[in-house]
């Protein structure tokens, strides 16, 4: 359904069915997002249940003038945002390094199915600062457009193509260094 | 393994690395979809961070008043401990007690109270003479 179809239901009165069309447009798609960079299925699901929870909160101030992508993204990216500030402040109190626990979190999540290579991409990404993780994750994983990103993120094209490009070559070299480990571990 | 090969642009490396139960989707989005009938709330969990933080500081606080309520008395006792800045603003600074000390001697004098009721009187529009009188 388009943004305008959705904009209709809702100016007539049709607005749990507007929000329906939300969810099975963006749902799936946003959960993949907050699963890569966010942590195990069940904090995906509550972070998503927070994410429509939101919407469904602003939808009434929501002015249709930018995209339902851009503002679902949007509202998506400052709770993933926010949730990876609050587990690095627990990291501190906890006196635990945020990205050590990350990767253990990768380490033991019973879901990960992937191989040793994407296990080591992960743990690269977790090493990231979180807005470079949520760069990293739009643009490798979703090949989000740097215009997209701008509005969902607030900051210029030149600003995301150079965190992209730092988080790019941070990640490379980790895994660089993490497999040149195996095949010479002496 | 060939080390010119950019192993980020391996296919393989985008692909969805967590398993998710047959059906998953569909629970969650009518769990979402649920969400318009709900009535809003706050969890425990969005605090707990802070939480923590407020309990740990409190527990710093906590920990600094009990030492230094053991420490303070050992090192008030000892004035050679301290710098001589230290020194001479203690013994310069005024005690509650200094300052009651310092207080003028309670005036006992009558004649004072005397003119005060004279310039009462006067401005009362009595006359000298009949304040004489009664004098």
């Amino acid at each position: 359904m388009t943004d305008t179809e959705i904009r209709r239901l809702w100016e007539e009165g049709r607005s749990e069915e507007a929000f329906r069309a939300i969810v099975s447009g963006y749902s799936e798609r946003l959960w993949w997002n907050i699963r890569r960079i966010c942590g195990s299925t069940e904090e995906a699901d509550d972070l998503l249940q927070d994410v429509f929870v939101k919407a469904w909160n602003s939808l009434g101030s929501f002015r249709w003038e930018s995209s339902l992508f851009t503002w679902m993204w949007r509202i998506s990216t400052n709770i993933c945002l926010n949730h990876l500030r609050k587990k690095r402040l627990l990291a501190i109190v906890s006196f635990e390094d945020t990205a050590k626990v990350l990767g253990r979190r990768i380490d033991e999540d019973p879901d990960f199915d992937g191989d040793e290579l994407q296990r080591e991409l992960y743990k690269a990404i977790a090493k990231l600062p979180e807005k470079q993780k949520l760069v990293f994750s739009l643009r490798y994983f979703d090949e989000m457009k740097y215009e997209d990103m701008s509005e969902i993120l607030g900051t210029s094209v030149g600003a995301l193509k150079a965190s992209y490009h730092h988080a790019y070559i941070k990640v490379k070299t980790e895994l660089e260094k993490n497999i040149s480990c195996w095949v010479n571990p002496f | 393994m060939n080390g010119n090969m950019n192993i980020l642009e391996d296919k393989n490396m985008k692909a969805r690395a967590f398993r998710v139960e047959d059906g998953h989707f569909d629970m969650l989005r009518s769990s979402l979809e649920s969400i318009p009938g709900r009535r809003g709330g706050v969890s425990l969990h969005t605090f707990s961070p802070y939480l923590s933080l407020a309990a740990m500081f409190l527990l710093i606080f906590g920990a600094f008043k009990l030492l230094t309520g053991v420490i303070t008395p050992a090192i008030s006792g000892s004035e050679y401990s301290l710098s001589e800045e230290e020194y001479i603003l203690r013994t310069m600074t005024p005690t509650a007690l200094d300052l009651v000390n310092a207080l003028p001697e309670e005036q006992t004098d009558e004649a004072d109270d005397d003119e005060n009721i004279i310039d009462y009187l006067l401005m009362t529009g009595m006359q000298v003479a009949d304040m004489m009188e009664n004098f």
